[in-house]
């Protein structure tokens, strides 16, 4: 990340952004830990102890990785270039959309678009040449191997469906 | 223990527990040899489906996946000089070598045979030392096991490379996940916000399998998948090892399996570490450490055997105390603890043959995994040409069939996106992933105990006035502050040396 502000350019380190981040997160615990009914005493710390422990770290350890981040002195590394991030985002929705298919359509439908759209973007994203009806035969099996394994196999539930309960 | 053969043996020959053992070993074993995917990873995607079988069924088959996971992490090693998973690090320096020089079949034999040792014979120690490990257990009170729960929480964080605090930030989130729900002895709700599916505390499954199946296979797709690598199939033919030399090997093949038993055994480490610490003994007591880094035959036997020899190992304070060794016996406990089996001393007394049957398992498995990857060595390299498109869609699909049946409702697969997208954020942070787990299955155990403690005692100062307590916590401080401490000890040596 850069701002730059007359000509002076000021570059924040991930670590920066990690530690004021893990602070945070630790703050917002105090305050909830701050509301819970029973008091933490030197006799009995109750249920305030283990979260306290946890919040009590986050700040330490935030401040700490900030502090390293400031005396950083090389550029991180990159982790994802920006087209890689987008592939995240969209990789990430296409699974919430499969959850809402699941709970209208049923694992059965919504599992063989789910892997089909997902092997042909990981593929045309790798650049990887696949055929149409490998993927296709691919996604039908998926769905029944995995079908068949829990629901006829080991007897367990998967989603049925709104529409067809 | 022998009181329980009969039984142990009846198990064994069932029909669908053996159908199982080969088919967790031969996945257990992909999954291992497929660099980015962990014998850990196919526990954590696969134990869902244990919770229908019997006890002693779902044992048999996460035991197969662990020990197919530990072992085939070689063959990635060997054949690409990728690791299949940090255990098998220290097997690239020489396995890749000796394969590129035309001896691939002696290098995978060497793997596959030193895999056998090292599991097979931890296990049969396990299972001899471990009562009595869980007899000395008797005499700890409460303090003792939240200083040990303590302990294998900070080890964790002594041979964690890098920044000290992301290690100790990742082990916070851990508590933090791990409070979510009623208390324990208490039972006040924490941070459940009114929501009844947060009471239970958040699943193990949804959890792990969000921060780390989920979002690892994202981030991976985010860097770019690999194309499927160019492997060579060529002096894959035969069995490539004779008995000269596993004789020629015998002193290193101990000496590893001693190190990696005893590195299994401190809660908190594990196949991670004993793999490059007997790599380096092994070069270091070697005639010739010149050979090292070019295709030595030392420098497989040493961490192959060590890393399996560590299964045994961690094995004996999983079942012993509760405490878990690494990060998939962390899960195994947890997997237990759904199928009514508490791990800790009182195990032998309440469930004895079920902790004999897992370290007999465990042997077995060993034996017919070396039997699979002998007669399957010629398709290791189709293993590791299956395109990441295929397999990572598939994978995220398992991982939301997991969460699904986890908990038989479709806002735990929401809960396990929102961990995942914790995974990513953790990844962005560069926050290590063991800790995480360890700090997350330990902390109820701690906090139960603590506070059991506390009922009984009522004052702080039990912690380090209690022998073994004060010894424990001694160990716990000085792991937190290891890096510093290593890092002075460093500063001072330079100082010394510039003198």
């Amino acid at each position: 990340m850069q701002a730059c502000e007359g000509g002076l350019s000021v570059k924040v380190k991930r670590d920066q952004i990690t530690g004021l981040v893990l602070v945070a997160v630790g703050i917002v615990l105090f305050i909830m830990i701050s509301q819970f009914s029973k008091p933490l005493t030197a006799e009995y710390p109750g249920p305030r102890l283990m979260p306290g422990i946890a919040a009590f770290g986050l700040v330490v350890c935030g401040l700490g990785i900030f502090i390293k981040g400031c005396m950083q002195k090389e550029a991180d590394k990159k982790i994802f270039t920006k087209q890689g991030f987008l592939r995240v985002l969209i990789s990430f929705a296409a699974l919430w959309v499969y959850i809402v298919a699941m709970k209208y359509l049923g694992f059965l439908i919504a599992t063989p678009f789910l892997v089909f759209g997902l092997t042909t973007y990981f593929a045309k994203a790798s650049k990887a040449e696949t055929k149409l009806w490998v993927r296709i035969v691919f996604s039908v099996a998926v769905t029944l191997v995995i079908w068949l394994m829990y629901v006829v196999l080991f007897e367990m539930e998967l989603p049925v469906g709104a529409l067809f309960e | 223990m022998f009181a329980y053969l009969p039984y142990i043996f009846s198990q064994l020959i069932q029909p669908m527990n053996l159908l199982l053992m080969v088919a967790g070993t031969a996945v257990g074993i992909i999954f291992g040899a497929i660099p980015g995917l962990s014998g850990t990873m196919a526990v954590m995607l696969f134990m869902p489906l244990t919770y229908a079988m019997e006890s002693s069924t779902a044992i048999i088959f996460l035991l197969a996946l662990w020990i197919g996971g530990c072992s085939g992490a070689f063959i990635g090693s060997v054949l690409l000089g990728i690791p299949g998973s940090a255990s098998a690090v220290a097997t690239c320096w020489d396995g890749h070598p000796m394969a590129k020089k035309g001896q691939a079949s002696k290098a995978l034999a060497i793997g596959m045979t030193a895999s056998f040792f090292g599991t097979f014979f931890s296990a049969l120690i396990g299972g001899l030392l471990a009562e009595a490990v869980a007899d000395f257990a008797f005499a700890m009170g409460p303090w003792e096991y939240a200083a040990l729960c303590l302990v294998a929480m900070t080890m964790v964080l002594a041979i964690s490379k890098g920044n000290m605090f992301k290690g100790l930030a990742a082990t916070c989130i851990g508590i933090l996940l791990a409070t979510v729900g009623f208390s324990p002895i208490d039972a006040e709700p924490r941070f459940v916000f009114d929501n009844m599916y947060l009471y239970g505390g958040l699943g193990m499954i949804v959890v792990l399998t969000g921060i780390f199946a989920v979002s690892h296979i994202l981030v991976t797709f985010g860097k770019g998948f690999d194309q499927p690598p160019e492997v060579s199939k060529a002096g894959l033919k035969g069995f490539g090892l004779t008995m000269k030399d596993i004789r020629d090997e015998l002193v290193n093949i101990i000496r590893s399996f001693l190190i990696g038993l005893g590195i299994g055994f401190l809660p908190g480490m594990g196949s991670g570490l004993s793999n490059l610490v007997a790599y380096s003994t092994a070069k270091n007591g070697s005639k010739h450490p010149e050979e090292y880094g070019h295709g030595a035959a030392g420098g497989i036997w040493a961490p192959e055997v060590a890393n399996n020899a560590a299964i045994g190992g961690a094995m004996i304070p999983m079942a012993a105390l509760g405490i878990p060794g690494d990060s998939t016996t962390a899960l195994l406990i947890g997997a237990l603890t759904i199928h009514g089996l508490e791990m800790g001393p009182m195990v032998f007394k309440n469930s004895g043959d079920i902790v004999y049957l897992m370290f007999i398992t465990v042997a077995v498995v060993a034996a017919l995994v070396l039997l699979m990857q002998a007669f399957c060595k010629r398709w290791f390299p189709y293993i590791l040409k299956v395109p990441s498109w295929y397999m990572y869609s598939a994978l995220l699909v398992i991982c939301l069939a997991s969460a699904y049946v986890d908990s038989g409702n479709l806002y735990k697969c929401g809960m396990m996106m929102v961990f995942a997208a914790v995974g990513i954020l953790m990844t962005l942070g560069e926050l290590p992933a063991s800790p995480l787990i360890l700090a997350f299955i330990l902390t109820p155990t701690l906090e139960k105990k603590m506070l059991q403690g506390f009922q009984s005692v009522p004052s702080w100062t039990e912690f380090f006035t209690r022998p073994v307590s004060g010894v424990l916590m001694a160990i716990a401080i000085i792991c937190i502050f290891s890096p510093l401490i290593k890092a002075g000890i460093a500063k001072l040596r330079a100082k010394k040396a510039g003198n």
